[in-house]
């Protein structure tokens, strides 16, 4: 299997794309405010980032600067709800949560269940539990599901991406927020001696 | 060396003639299939069709699309709560301690595991924890260990190929008695995943 480094240079070598910039660890998020009374059946990452500060997304356009480009190693999200029963947790589904991720026009992760990876305890990943709960002292709880992809997902520059997340009663119709963050290795532009 | 997740999909893709999988969509994907109604004896994936998507299973089909394959590295069971299928861990249904899930996994009209036993406490295979976990049973928000009712498939796994029929056998037992015990359960496999891709052929 190529490594991160290997996928990346190969993907924007034949793509064209610059693959000099400087290589780092990137993490990459956008939230979604929860609307009260109003539970989601989908939400949609990356594509709206209208009124949105830094605390709420790092990009202003749902695609990479033409120099950037990213491996997406895990997929990570998580959950603020207040005054909700917090004995379940992110999503406070009903049933099955999955999520797409799409680059261009191609579906790239596909009907990804992220449920199993909560509160139910049968995490995916053999060695790290990626489940946990957090109960604070008010009992108002903040609860987080991570996926590590088995395969290195490439996001190259200038190309739309987003991430969809689809099942029932998502942000429970509460006040809080639902939050995506895609985390793994990429490049970011570096001016060097281009200039 | 070992062999890879690629690797072995590329192996089984070239016995069975399958030449174009190798440019498809390389990513990671699971499979989940519930039933909401106890028993002492499930079928998984066979009747997803019935089943509501995405809450109790996100298949459609008991057979991949062409060009579309999983790699099964891990499988797992769970139990679901109510009719809306949320999924819970087996630890948080009430009685039935004894239990043990017995099962195979068929793919087209082969067996590829046998009579793999999971007990309602736990099963081999899973040495990590699985990290705090919110207790479902209760009212209030109790963190704790819950046992994984997992198997990681030594080696590199076993891959369902695109356009083949597979579907898991479960019954449960009580392990003193040998009496069925009857609860709902689900099952999901996860691994590496072929994702159909069209490239340039449109």
């Amino acid at each position: 299997m190529a490594g991160q480094v290997g996928k990346l240079a190969y993907v924007d070598r034949k793509l064209g794309a610059p693959s000099n910039g400087q290589q780092t660890t990137r993490v990459l998020y956008d939230t979604f405010s929860n609307v009260t009374a109003t539970p989601q059946s989908q939400i949609e990452f990356f594509t709206n980032f209208q009124g949105k500060g830094l605390g709420q997304t790092n990009l202003q356009v749902s695609k990479l600067d033409s120099a950037e480009s990213m491996v997406i190693k895990s997929l990570w999200f998580g959950g603020l709800f207040e005054a909700v029963d917090p004995s379940i947790p992110f999503p406070f589904n009903a049933g099955g949560v999955v999520c797409d991720i799409v680059v261009g026009n191609q579906t790239v992760v596909k009907a990804l269940p992220l449920h199993f990876n909560t509160y139910v305890g049968e995490s995916f990943d053999r060695i790290h539990g990626s489940n946990n709960g957090y109960a604070s002292a008010d009992a108002s709880p903040g609860q987080w599901c991570e996926v590590r992809l088995l395969t290195n997902i490439v996001i190259p520059p200038q190309v739309d991406f987003k991430v969809v997340v689809r099942g029932a009663n998502l942000g429970n119709g509460d006040t809080g927020a639902t939050i995506c963050a895609l985390s793994g290795y990429g490049q970011i532009f570096s001016a060097g001696t281009t200039f | 060396m070992a062999v890879s997740a690629q690797d072995k999909i590329m192996h089984v893709a070239n016995k069975l003639g399958l030449s174009s999988l190798k440019y498809m969509q390389a990513s990671t994907g699971a499979i989940y299939d519930g039933n909401t109604t106890a028993s002492d004896s499930h079928t998984f994936f066979a009747n997803s069709v019935q089943h509501a998507n995405p809450a109790v299973t996100n298949i459609s089909d008991n057979r991949f699309e062409v060009n579309e394959a999983l790699l099964i590295e891990n499988i797992a069971f769970y139990s679901l709560s109510g009719t809306d299928g949320q999924a819970i861990n087996l630890s948080d249904i009430a009685g039935n301690d004894g239990a043990v899930i017995v099962f195979d996994v068929v793919i087209g009209n082969k067996v590829v595991m046998k009579d793999m036993p999971i007990w309602k406490i736990g099963s081999p295979a899973c040495f990590a924890t699985g990290g705090l976990n919110l207790n479902t049973a209760g009212a209030t928000p109790v963190l704790q260990q819950k046992p994984r009712h997992q198997v990681y498939m030594e080696g590199v796994g076993i891959l369902i190929p695109p356009q083949v029929e597979f579907q898991v056998n479960a019954r449960v037992f009580d392990a003193a008695s040998n009496a069925p015990v009857s609860i709902a359960l689900g099952c999901y496999l996860f691994g590496t995943k072929v994702n159909l891709n069209f490239n340039t052929t449109l």
